[in-house]
């Protein structure tokens, strides 16, 4: 074994502080004669200094809860169907004065039977009916730009503070998908329409929980139907 | 092959999935939580760090200059920032002459730092494998000889020395990676 490589098996006792006398007295010997060992020991020699910082070997850093990606997703999902140039046909023809959109309801709809509009908003490509805690919910299914648009009607819930409950999609891996959130009215009902990132065949289920933080009570499930 | 984080930066202004942000979220979001937790010690306001730090990633995102900094560098800023906004907000305090509030944010910023390096330097050692960071801790934190390591864990001398050396090196990268300065 050459100078060097003997030097570079006890370089990190070394700058670990963890070598005899003798073997300390060598390395130092070698290092003062070889520039790279020398420069080798520079990269290693501040790594004590900065693990003193850490304090321990064996801080374990907790993982962000899942639902914070998701969370992350859905506010872009959203900010994108905001930004995105509007798909809804029928809406936009709806922003006339009172007297034209009786006239254009009219004949939009006409236009809808005819089909005319299926090129501008996806057909629902599913829906969930969603039961369980005395209430329930369905779901229709819709491919948007930043993923599914949900059209949510839901019964028979507790009512508590705003936005009390949360939609999720659920893979088959088991991933969440946040579906956003919403509250009920005083007689437990409720009708939004919720953007999620997630796409048809990414999930199978979908869940209505209450509380974002306080574990997922789940209240509403149901299996999609595609 | 990967793509990088500046590539997944110049596609978000047209990516309607959301993918490229989800790359960007897997591959930062667990440090940078982890260290806004460190610093501000309440799981609800780093989530909230994180979720507005990738906010301004995607709305902010040609300000990104991957010749200036890194998106690491950029990202561990803007979570900075808000991390700063936050503590000043939370600290309720009678008002103070102008030259105090200049000090105290002097403090604010130094002890940030030393947060982020402090977390940087945990979040490193978590990513070394189970041996090496075993010989680290009982080589440094536990202030044990080789030949103490080697006797403790039953292993070879020669096997604790050249672990020790490896499990440096691999520390020096990872640091190197999370641009921890020499």
């Amino acid at each position: 074994m050459s100078g060097c490589d003997h030097t570079r098996e006890l370089l990190g006792g070394h700058v670990l502080g963890g070598l005899s006398d003798e073997e300390t007295r060598l390395v130092e010997e070698h290092l003062e004669g070889c520039p790279r060992c020398g420069r080798e020991y520079a990269e290693l020699a501040g790594l004590p200094e900065l693990l003193d910082l850490a304090g321990s070997a064996d801080t374990e850093p907790e993982a962000p809860p899942q639902s914070l990606e998701e969370a992350v997703l859905d506010r872009f999902a959203r900010e994108r169907r905001g930004l995105a140039p509007p798909t809804r046909m029928p809406r936009r023809g709806l922003r006339v004065g009172a007297a034209l959109a009786a006239a254009a309801a009219v004949a939009l709809a006409a236009l809808a039977i005819a089909g005319v509009f299926d090129s501008e908003r996806a057909e629902a490509y599913g829906h969930v009916d969603m039961r369980g805690h005395g209430g329930g919910a369905w779901a229709e299914l819709r491919s948007v730009r930043a993923g599914t648009e949900m059209k949510l009607r839901v019964w028979g819930l507790e009512r508590a503070r705003p936005g009390s409950y949360d939609v999720w999609c659920v893979a088959e891996s088991g991933r969440w998908i946040s579906g956003g959130s919403f509250d009920v009215d005083a007689n437990g009902r409720a009708e939004v329409e919720l953007t999620s990132a997630a796409r048809a065949g990414q999930y199978h289920r979908m869940l209505v929980t209450r509380g974002r933080k306080d574990g997922r009570g789940v209240v509403l499930a149901g299996r999609v139907e595609y | 092959m990967t793509v990088s984080d500046a590539q997944l930066i110049g596609r978000l202004a047209n990516d309607p999935t959301g993918e490229g942000l989800r790359t960007l979220y897997r591959r930062y979001a667990g440090e940078l939580y982890g260290f806004a937790l460190n610093s501000l010690n309440d799981r609800g306001l780093a989530e909230e760090v994180v979720q507005d730090a990738f906010t301004s990633v995607w709305r902010h995102a040609d300000r990104f200059d991957p010749e200036i900094g890194s998106f690491r560098t950029w990202l561990y800023g803007l979570a900075r920032n808000r991390i700063v906004d936050m503590r000043r907000r939370a600290s309720v305090r009678p008002a103070v002459a102008a030259g105090e509030e200049v000090e105290e944010r002097g403090e604010v910023d130094r002890s940030l730092d030393e947060a982020m390096l402090r977390w940087q330097i945990a979040s490193a050692l978590t990513r070394l494998s189970p041996d090496h960071r075993e010989v680290i801790r009982m080589a440094h934190f536990q202030a044990l000889t080789m030949r103490e390591i080697a006797a403790a864990l039953g292993l070879p001398l020669g096997t604790v020395k050249s672990r020790s050396y490896y499990a440096l090196r691999h520390l020096r990268l990872v640091l190197d990676e999370m641009e921890v300065g020499r």
